[in-house]
């Protein structure tokens, strides 16, 4: 499958957000979204998967326009996975997980439902966690709760907003690991919203950098991510260090001056 | 239902999750189930006291000897028949569907809101009721002339157009208030909390209104907004059954359908509409459809609250938030509450009755310190 974004321009109120973003994600990509803080990152992810409207531009999957298909079966399709996700009382870890097969039942779940969701929770190893309600959980745990939800949406595009924010190292390498085999093995789509440019630069196939509401670069992850642009987006100066192990970026200045109430 | 908390977790197997799914879904059913037996029988214990107690062998002789009348024997007094049909089984059947009404409205709009302290009382709704009420009691002469002191028939019931006036302007005044409020939040991108504010502040506005029909009212009419305010159950006949039974049995149903979509609102409004669910629409069609239940049983109760707030928050901690049996447990819970508040409230005082609204702010005003002081509430949206 194939999702096309063309001239998406988004914003809030009065403030513009984003402008003329386009990028094509294709079955079998690991996209990862990088830019600073406020560049558009998660407004970007959420206008993707339609939680928000796009202000301009046309979002369309194999050809078909986004805002006119079915709510359930955009669901099908298309997961999303937000930065930080609610949780309302008494719900426990198998019924969050559960409900990643929404789009595919009415009142009740079917047997095949429930197998889905233990499935998807084994993956990410919450399956010893299912009779926690969530919002008991730390936060990394629900981080793999969310993300063992999306799995049981069984999409074929899976969006997630800094899905790694809260793991600890082991956790953001397994689950960048589970990413990776979703691509490859099952042959998903990713496209990932990071701060962490060593993870994008390890997992990712195509790279898109957000600047000042725009695009700044989109392309191959040994392309975008180079010294220069670490420089211009980020304000920092950096080495891309190679070893046997692969490429690292290594921090060791940052240009003109941080704000002083930091 | 939870475990493990802070420990060492074990990783069940696929089968052995499965079995854990169907437990819990049986160990709802079960808890449905005792909680209509348990409603059921406080209805037929509270049908025996009253002003005059009637024996349980005579209130079942009553209920049943129509259905077999060679096996149960006549009731001892033939009073007994017109006291339990005619007086007390009306006022039953209201109070549960009062119960049931409010207990619905209370879990769904703390669901649709992802707000465990949302009510019919902080969205405005039973403000603007007793404003409806006040209103019509103050201004009643005023608005209808004095067709207000005449009475009518519809199908061969008669009604009073003073309390018909009352009734109607509380249902309509109910109404009004979730309207204001969802024309004030109709912008798509409007967050949860300006739906509860905009309910507190319609409930600032009609308060005002109700503080300006007191003060325009003679004794008689500000004793009968107080008793109005206060809730009460008494002077129940059928034809207010008929009016209110349908309007509760297709709201209550309509809700059990969305109650799906609620269940996925509670992992946020971003989530849900991924999850393929229209979350304005499920919003707004929630919040008038318990808007609807709740006013249709208020307009004839009066004010009765703590129900909407303790029925879903004790079911919650019991079965859990699956919103398909939290619902009809929060009714039936709410209907047991409202059932045994008003039996008390019936035979603490007799033969004189108190209204139930003062037995239920006491037991909700309890009911909060504790879920205050052991931190119950459980929200981490």
């Amino acid at each position: 499958m194939r999702f096309e974004i063309k001239g998406l321009g988004q914003g809030y109120g009065d403030r513009t957000v984003l402008e003329d973003v386009s990028l094509s994600a294709e079955s079998g990509e690991f996209i990862t979204v990088l830019g600073p803080n406020g560049s558009g990152k998660s407004t970007l992810i959420r206008t993707i998967c339609n939680v928000m409207s796009p202000r301009q531009g046309s979002l369309e999957i194999d050809g078909r326009a986004v805002g006119g298909m079915d709510r359930k079966e955009l669901a099908r399709i298309v997961s999303y996975v937000p930065q930080t996700c609610a949780s309302f009382g008494y719900t426990t870890v198998f019924e969050t997980v559960l409900m990643g097969r929404r789009p595919y039942s009415e009142w009740s779940y079917s047997e095949d439902d429930i197998r889905k969701a233990i499935d998807a929770m084994k993956v990410m190893s919450v399956d010893g966690l299912h009779d926690r309600y969530v919002s008991n959980l730390s936060g990394g745990q629900m981080q793999r709760v969310f993300i063992a939800r999306s799995l049981a949406q069984d999409p074929e595009f899976y969006l997630f907003d800094e899905p790694t924010s809260s793991l600890d190292l082991k956790f953001q390498l397994e689950s960048m690991n589970i990413m990776r085999s979703m691509v490859k093995e099952r042959g998903s789509c990713l496209i990932v919203a990071l701060h962490d440019l060593n993870l994008a630069l390890r997992f990712s196939d195509k790279v898109l950098v957000l600047k000042d509401s725009h695009v700044y670069d989109f392309g191959p992850v040994s392309e975008v991510i180079t010294p220069r642009m670490i420089a211009e987006v980020y304000g920092v100066r950096a080495d891309i260090v190679e070893n046997e192990r692969g490429r690292y970026i290594q921090p060791y200045d940052y240009i003109g001056t941080v704000p002083c109430d930091l | 239902m939870e475990n493990n908390v802070g420990g060492e977790v074990s990783r069940p197997g696929a089968e052995e999750l499965v079995e854990v799914y169907a437990g819990w879904s049986r160990k709802r059913l079960v808890f449905l189930l005792s909680m209509s037996l348990g409603v059921a029988v406080v209805s037929v214990l509270a049908l025996c006291v009253g002003a005059v107690d009637v024996p349980l062998a005579d209130t079942v002789s009553v209920l049943f000897r129509g259905l077999m009348p060679g096996l149960i024997a006549e009731p001892s007094n033939p009073h007994y028949a017109t006291i339990i049909t005619e007086m007390r089984a009306p006022r039953i059947v209201l109070t549960v569907l009062t119960g049931v009404s409010l207990g619905i409205a209370g879990m769904v709009m703390q669901g649709l809101l992802r707000n465990p302290l949302v009510s019919p009382f902080t969205l405005g709704v039973s403000t603007a009721s007793s404003f409806g009420a006040a209103m019509s009691i103050v201004f009643g002469t005023a608005l209808f002339g004095t067709a207000y002191y005449t009475s009518f028939s519809i199908l061969g019931m008669t009604f009073s157009f003073s309390s018909f006036s009352t009734v109607m302007m509380s249902f309509v005044f109910g109404l009004c208030s979730i309207a204001i409020v969802l024309f004030l939040t109709r912008d798509s991108n409007v967050s949860r909390s300006t739906v509860i504010l905009s309910g507190v502040i319609i409930s600032y506005i009609f308060q005002a209104g109700i503080m300006f029909a007191k003060y325009a009212s003679d004794d008689d009419q500000l004793r009968e907004i107080a008793l109005w305010m206060m809730g009460g159950l008494s002077n129940v006949t059928w034809s207010t059954i008929v009016i209110v039974l349908p309007v509760v049995l297709v709201c209550g149903i309509y809700l059990e359908k969305l109650s799906s979509d609620i269940n996925v609102l509670s992992s946020g409004d971003d989530v849900a509409r991924n999850l393929g669910i229209d979350v304005r629409k499920l919003r707004n069609r929630g919040l008038v459809f318990s808007t609807l239940i709740t006013t249709v049983c208020i307009a004839f109760t009066g004010i009765i609250g703590f129900i909407g707030l303790m029925a879903p928050h004790i079911c919650r901690m019991l079965i859990g938030n699956d919103s398909r049996y939290l619902l009809p447990a929060s009714a039936l819970m709410g209907a047991a509450i409202l059932l045994i508040s008003d039996t008390f409230s019936r035979v603490v005082m007799r033969p004189e009755e108190l209204p139930v609204g003062i037995i239920m702010y006491i037991i909700g005003g309890i009911f909060f310190i504790w879920l205050v002081c052991g931190k119950k509430l459980g929200d981490r949206a």
